[in-house]
């Protein structure tokens, strides 16, 4: 039997216990795994600060103050007079995400991805080039199922079937997300299910 | 309720009783079930075998524990594989903050101390709160990004931080991922430095970080435990991963014969309904 095991053996199945129903041993574990959680963070977020401030302040570089400024002024939120202020922080933090995923995003969300659905063209072994092609109609018509809202110009339903097969691949797309969410957390079950078996010694 | 007494609730718990048993029987006595080694994982693999020994290498832990389940068997397969071919390996945690937590206890796990030195060929950094803007500080210039390492060491008493700057330095990237690990490198190092990315992630994450290896922004995207005994097999390291590659073809099996099942019931239950 491994003891050390044993502590997070019993959570594991004080959580579980919510399959019967909800209780009491069920929200103990709840709540000290978000305790531990936000604590843990807070620690390390500090530790960051620190490190990240600290150093620099103790060389006489004083420009991270700027950010801890900015940083300080959206802890004004609780105060309702001056929650105007917060607003300046938020900006900055959304101004420079922002900026900087954009840029991020350009290159390799727009121009990689339409690089890697086109850019290589219709060539390579049969199977490649059957999943090139399957990958090109997939995208464009999935893409004309949001675009084109309106089937019919001039009263010809010119956008109907690229966007009835769009919808199928769409809920292709959908249904093997579900499917490899449920597998995935099954996994996760697996990892939990040995460090029981290891905890009462079955395994090793 | 049916003439059976099997209601809905007591299907749950006896179709959670199967699968319970799928998963402790193959664990408890495994059968061995033979798995294929993918092009991923030997790809994956290529790229860290083919590295010049002494190469940087950027190891960002951007999973948490609950994930390790998924995560760590590939995860620690890499870890071993960079340790054996003698890189340096840096660690940091991007999106994580049990990252610097994980990788120390990787350290500890695989007796590293005794043939690497740390501060020489490993060191090991806290979590940067920011995501992408932390990512970004870290490719432009290490020693600005971090005034310490984990244990709290000043960077210029660490020998191999003299040849780390930013992103340019490193010739791999690696990301054992459950959060956002890879899409922050994929978009904020590759765009601006073309590194080269090796992903580890969990199997429901892969369906929608596969664009980024086909667009190949990501060199090798691993996915789950499967992945994972994939690596270990290819090291020659049996762990976790290959433990578990029986419980999950088992379970995967059980679970779409159950799928079909039920399918086949509704639809024959349905078309008596309508009769």
């Amino acid at each position: 039997m491994n003891v050390a095991l044993i502590p997070g053996a019993i959570l594991t199945i004080m959580i579980f216990s919510y399959i019967i129903k909800d209780n009491l041993s069920f929200k103990f574990a709840e709540s000290l795994f978000v305790g531990y959680t936000i604590a843990h963070q807070l620690v390390m977020t500090v530790d960051g600060l620190q490190s990240s401030v600290g150093g620099p302040l103790a060389k006489g570089n004083f420009v991270p103050i700027i950010g801890v400024l900015f940083g300080i002024v959206i802890l004004t939120r609780l105060i309702p007079s001056l929650r105007y202020v917060s607003l300046w922080g938020i900006a900055l933090v959304i101004g420079v995400s922002t900026a900087l995923f954009t840029r991020g995003l350009l290159g390799s969300d727009i121009m990689g991805q339409i690089t890697g659905t086109i850019g290589a063209g219709i060539v390579g072994t049969g199977q490649q080039i059957f999943d090139r092609i399957v990958m090109i109609i997939g995208v464009l018509t999935a893409m004309s199922y949001f675009i084109f809202t309106e089937t019919t110009v001039g009263g010809r339903p010119i956008f109907q079937y690229p966007r009835s097969i769009g919808k199928y691949f769409l809920l292709i797309g959908f249904g093997v997300g579900y499917g490899m969410t449920f597998l995935s957390r099954m996994a996760l079950l697996f990892g939990r299910v040995v460090d029981l078996l290891r905890a009462i010694g079955i395994l090793a | 309720m049916s003439k059976s007494g099997l209601t809905p609730a007591r299907m749950n718990y006896i179709l959670w009783a199967i699968f319970l048993a799928f998963m402790i029987i193959p664990a408890v006595r495994p059968i061995g079930i033979p798995f294929p080694i993918g092009p991923e994982a030997k790809h994956a693999y290529e790229l860290v075998q083919n590295l010049p020994e002494g190469s940087l290498v950027f190891f960002s832990v951007d999973a948490s524990i609950g994930g390790w389940a998924e995560v760590g068997p590939g995860g620690e397969a890499l870890f071993q594989h960079v340790m054996a071919k003698r890189h340096r390996v840096v660690f940091v945690a991007l999106t994580a903050p049990d990252g610097p937590l994980i990788a120390e206890q990787m350290v500890n796990k695989y007796h590293v101390k005794d043939t690497r030195k740390y501060g020489v060929d490993y060191v090991i950094f806290p979590y940067l709160p920011g995501g992408v803007t932390a990512a970004m500080a870290m490719a432009d210039d290490f020693w600005k990004a971090f005034g310490k390492d984990y244990y709290g060491s000043p960077l210029d008493t660490l020998p191999i931080m003299k040849d780390v700057h930013g992103a340019k330095d490193f010739k791999l990237a690696i990301t054992l991922d459950n959060n956002a690990g890879t899409e922050t490198l994929a978009t904020q190092w590759w765009t601006k430095y073309k590194t080269v990315i090796i992903s580890q992630t969990m199997v429901m994450m892969y369906s929608w970080l596969r664009p980024y290896k086909d667009g190949g922004q990501v060199e090798a995207l691993l996915s789950g435990a499967r992945h994972g005994a994939e690596y270990e097999y290819l090291i020659k390291s049996p762990g976790a991963g290959m433990a578990s590659t029986d419980m999950i073809s088992l379970t995967h099996a059980g679970m779409v014969i159950a799928v079909i099942i039920s399918n086949s019931v509704y639809y024959f239950v349905r078309k008596g309904e309508k009769k």
